[in-house]
């Protein structure tokens, strides 16, 4: 399968969020432009198709930290290239997302924004150590809203230390309010070499999360959101076709510091290293997947959906019958899993504990 | 090379555990030149790669090696290295009856040590000649004249003949050397009389079958030989003899006084037993070598395949094992909870680790090893007695019972003073009935007790060690079988008994027991999607009980294109340990579990 998606990795950033273990650099520590040159040039080793591409999503790192020039290089080269592309998303955080960085990626065809959110607490945001406060979020939806850019997501992160009901409450209100058409809400998981795992940072314990979510999913279904995946709600239509990618299985392109990809059956990792990135050096790390690896990893993404996947889709990718494949390992998991409509998908109430499940899944 | 007797020294190394026996073996080796320096990996005579990642010595080895002493005259040592824990103190008796001479190890910063007597009362015992050398005076901690002082107070040591020396660095190694040659006696047998040789090791070699390491007491035997086993009567003619440098070399024969190998198409280790005496078929001795006895099991414990297609393969793992390991025995069984696997007996808990992790190692076999269990003795009213080696055989219903026994040791702790009063506390809480104190020196005691072996074999050690931070040393000696009130308790896992975690308690402390088991259980026993109650019971009465929580979230919050494969991994790896794990109805259960089942702590 050609890959129909391309992740492209902006590591720069203001200030290093407490929770961060993306690949990224201090601003101002590397030239942007001659990281762009890079990447560019990375791109034009991949051979992309002009009119393969359906998707593509900047991340990052922080991509609104680019200047408005810097910007206006990387969307209207992508724009220019893969005129096919149908969802375009990037990354931003709300104290660097103005209304002309705004209008120039509706210009370039940009058509879904991804807003850092995190909190309705500037306690909290500074906790997090984000460069934001909730005047800066609140001021970039309204200028998203005023120049009718209406597609965009907000993230937010659940579970800190001390978080109570009523800043969860807070933080709902506020996404809601803020009317975006895409929610994504984290659990907060402390990553090796985080600020908060330096500093022995411990998230809620599991009962208390899984309140918390109990919770969120009831009152943002109430307001019109349906979580299609584990973490991420939207307004029906408007889920992230870009990730669904990634949880569908299916191959993607990518460059940039440290970026992901998955082309023909292998994965590949750049290199963490922004000085031998800056000297033209992706060192890729590869990994073939095995069939029976493809058809795990096809599981783990595919059942993070509420929807599970098409027992079809199965068929038609391993040339085998799920459900007569998987007899024996089904079996021991009946109570939590679905069949309906020609989909497999577990129960909605057991995806957050969906590890236990795909640990009997996986042969 | 050929050696007369004045020329040959024959000598063992005996110390407390990690006192620097096998890294002193090294430097004589280095230092006489029977190695390469380049070829030197540390701690050379430990074969197993668990040897080498342990530290210590678990099977002896022996080797020759030639000195060229300041006389001018060159002389043949042949130099026995031994185990050094105490699940191995036959292997060390036997070791010892093939040399003249020891030296007798003490660490200079630590002084002497459980062990250190153990070895070296066993050595004279044997009558050889001590050399008391005193290891790692390079560190900053040592304390040379305290160990003077020791060794005079315990083994009456003359100071003086104390060397000091230093392993690692090689200080003090070539003085040493010296004093072997002109210190410990040269062997004296009769080369002209009937061949009388000791086994004092043995290895299975797939292509000349049996080595056995042998030292010739009186007599020689050459390639061609037709040699008798006196224990066992089997007779074999001899293909090949030699020495071990430690690489073999051939030899036409070996005489009196002589250490080497042999091989005679022996198939079966178990036809070997070390401490037996070969002698020549037409020509025998009268007398077998003293002191041999069957090495016996102490401690049995339950091994299954996790997967039962693979009940066959660890059949030959256990066969292909037992090849070199005479002291492990094992026979087929049954359970219910985990099918078709084999109980085996061990020396002792370290033995036991050893052998199941060379399964897992060299065999690549997934197993599961319940919980080990010494044998008890069960007298029933009807006069009849059955030895229960497996707990789950252990009657429920105790109304035919008459009495119960179970084998006891006596200890020996000794200890800084200032942790007396912890180890006692500790022998106390482990059944201990105190014998004796006395002080070596004035910082110094000596402590005895009688414990059930039941009591010592588990996590005694390890905890003798924590209550005294790491100074305590142990030794212990079975006396023989007691009676003693011991009861069975079962463990129930969501309402179904499982018969694996079945152990054999003190009646006495039955309560406390249950309730620490039951709560150690909840720990390592991972949530599922549903509350599991674990339950002890005792006949059908329940005495304690502990509820696993069903598990309420373990999803990744988010899995992108770079998440991917790192979360494959951690799930193939949780995956990897989940197989390890047995399933009673619905429950998984991990291996820890039944090890955790006795190493809880029920005073806490």
């Amino acid at each position: 399968m050609r890959p129909k998606s391309l992740y492209i990795h902006i590591p720069f950033c203001e200030k290093i969020c407490a929770y961060c273990d993306f690949a990224k650099v201090m601003n101002g520590t590397f030239s942007h432009m001659k990281y762009l040159a890079n990447l560019l040039k990375e791109l034009e080793e991949e051979e992309i198709p002009f009119d393969s591409l359906k998707t593509i999503y900047i991340g990052g790192g922080t991509p609104s930290c680019l200047t408005l020039d810097e910007l206006d290089l990387l969307l209207s080269y992508l724009y220019e290239h893969f005129p096919s592309v149908e969802e375009f998303t990037l990354e931003a955080n709300p104290e660097s997302l103005d209304k002309d960085k705004i209008r120039l990626c509706q210009m370039y065809g940009v058509n879904r924004i991804s807003l850092g959110a995190q909190a309705a607490s500037d306690d909290i945001l500074k906790t997090l150590n984000r460069n934001h406060r909730m005047k800066d979020l609140i001021r970039c939806c309204d200028d998203l809203h005023e120049l009718h850019f209406d597609n965009f997501n907000l993230d937010f992160i659940y579970g800190l230390p001390g978080m109570t009901k009523k800043d969860l409450d807070d933080d709902i209100e506020l996404s809601l309010k803020l009317k975006s058409k895409h929610l994504s809400y984290y659990s907060l998981q402390i990553e090796k070499g985080t600020m908060f795992y330096n500093k022995h940072i411990k998230a809620q314990d599991d009962e208390v999360m899984r309140e918390m979510y109990d919770y969120l999913i009831k009152k943002l279904h109430e307001a019109g959101f349906e979580r299609y995946e584990v973490s991420n709600f939207a307004i029906p239509g408007y889920e992230s076709r870009h990730n669904l990618t990634y949880w569908h299985d299916e191959p993607y392109y990518a460059v940039g510091l440290s970026a992901s990809g998955y082309i023909n059956q292998t994965r590949f990792t750049n290199t963490h290293s922004m000085t031998k990135y800056m000297k033209g050096l992706t060192d890729r790390a590869t990994e073939e997947i095995s069939s029976k690896s493809e058809e795990f990893e096809f599981l783990m993404l595919n059942l993070r959906l509420v929807s599970g996947f098409s027992l079809d889709k199965f068929k038609e990718r391993f040339h085998k019958d799920f459900l007569v494949s998987y007899q024996k390992e089904i079996k021991k998991v009946e109570e939590y899993v679905q069949v309906k409509d020609g989909y497999f998908a577990i129960k909605p109430e057991y995806l957050y504990t969906m590890d236990h499940i795909l640990l009997e899944l996986l042969k | 090379m050929n050696f007369d007797q004045k020329h040959i020294r024959n000598f063992c190394v005996v110390a407390h555990i990690d006192h620097g026996k096998s890294t002193l073996c090294d430097r004589i080796l280095e230092k006489t030149g029977a190695v390469e320096l380049r070829d030197l990996q540390p701690q050379l005579l430990d074969d197993m790669s668990i040897e080498r990642e342990r530290g210590i010595t678990i099977k002896l080895n022996a080797v020759s090696v030639t000195y060229k002493a300041e006389d001018g005259d060159t002389y043949l040592f042949n130099l026995i290295d031994t185990p050094g824990h105490v699940d191995f103190t036959y292997e060390v008796s036997r070791s010892l009856s093939a040399c003249e001479g020891a030296i007798l190890i003490v660490d200079a910063t630590q002084g002497v040590q459980a062990q250190t007597l153990a070895n070296g009362y066993l050595a004279i015992d044997n009558g050889l000649e001590i050399l008391p050398v005193v290891n790692k005076v390079d560190l900053p901690s040592s304390n040379v004249e305290r160990c003077q002082l020791e060794l005079i107070d315990t083994l009456n040591i003359n100071p003086d003949k104390v060397m000091p020396v230093s392993a690692k660095t090689g200080v003090g190694v070539e003085h040493l050397l010296e004093h072997i040659v002109k210190d410990l006696p040269a062997p004296q047998g009769d080369p002209d009389k009937p061949l009388k040789a000791l086994i004092f090791d043995s290895k299975f070699d797939p292509y000349r079958g049996v080595i056995v390491l042998i030292r010739v007491m009186e007599g020689s035997v050459k390639v061609g030989d037709t040699i008798r086993l006196m224990h066992n009567d089997g007779i074999y003619r001899v293909t090949e003899v030699g020495i071990r440098t430690p690489k073999e070399q051939k030899q036409d024969s070996l005489s009196a006084g002589e250490v080497g190998y042999l091989a005679a198409s022996i198939k079966n280790i178990s036809d070997v037993q070390v401490g037996d005496t070969i002698t020549l078929d037409d020509n025998p001795t009268d007398k077998p070598m003293p002191g041999f006895r069957k090495v016996q099991p102490m401690v049995f414990a339950g091994l299954y395949p996790s997967d039962n297609k693979d009940f066959e393969n660890l059949k030959s793992a256990l066969e292909k094992l037992s090849l070199n390991d005479s002291a492990l025995v094992f026979e087929p069984e049954t359970s219910v909870a985990l099918g078709s696997g084999f109980r085996c007996g061990f020396l002792g808990l370290l033995h036991m680790e050893v052998v199941q992790e060379r399964i897992e190692e060299e065999f690549d076999l997934d197993i599961m090893c319940t919980a080990p269990s010494v044998v008890y003795e069960v007298h029933f009213t009807d006069g009849s007695m059955k030895m229960i080696q497996n707990p789950a055989d252990f009657p429920r219903d105790k109304t035919k019972v008459r009495s119960t026994s179970e084998p006891f040791a006596d200890v020996k702790v000794m200890v800084p003073k200032d942790y007396v009063g912890n180890v006692m506390t500790l022998c106390q809480n482990r059944r201990g009935e105190y014998d004796t104190m006395h002080y070596i020196d004035e910082t110094r005691v000596t402590l005895k007790y009688k414990m059930p072996l039941s009591e010592i074999v588990f996590d005694f050690f390890d905890k003798l060690k924590s209550v005294s931070q790491g100074y305590a040393s142990l030794d212990y000696e079975l006396i023989g079988y007691e009676v003693s009130n011991v009861v069975r308790m079962d463990i129930m896992l969501n309402g179904e008994t499982v018969d694996a975690l079945t152990t054999i308690v003190f009646e006495g402390s039955a309560y406390r027991r249950a309730r620490a088991v039951v709560d150690k259980l909840k720990d390592v026993i991972p949530k599922q999607q549903f509350e599991i109650p674990v339950q002890a019971c005792i006949g059908s009465k329940i005495i304690a009980r502990s509820d696993i929580k069903a598990v309420r979230k373990d999803v990744l919050a988010k899995c992108y294109g770079g998440d991917i494969s790192r979360k494959k991994k951690l799930l193939e790896k949780q995956k990897k340990g989940k197989k390890r794990m047995k399933e009673f109805g619905k429950v998984q259960v991990p291996q820890e579990a039944f090890i955790a089942m006795l190493t809880v702590d029920e005073n806490q």
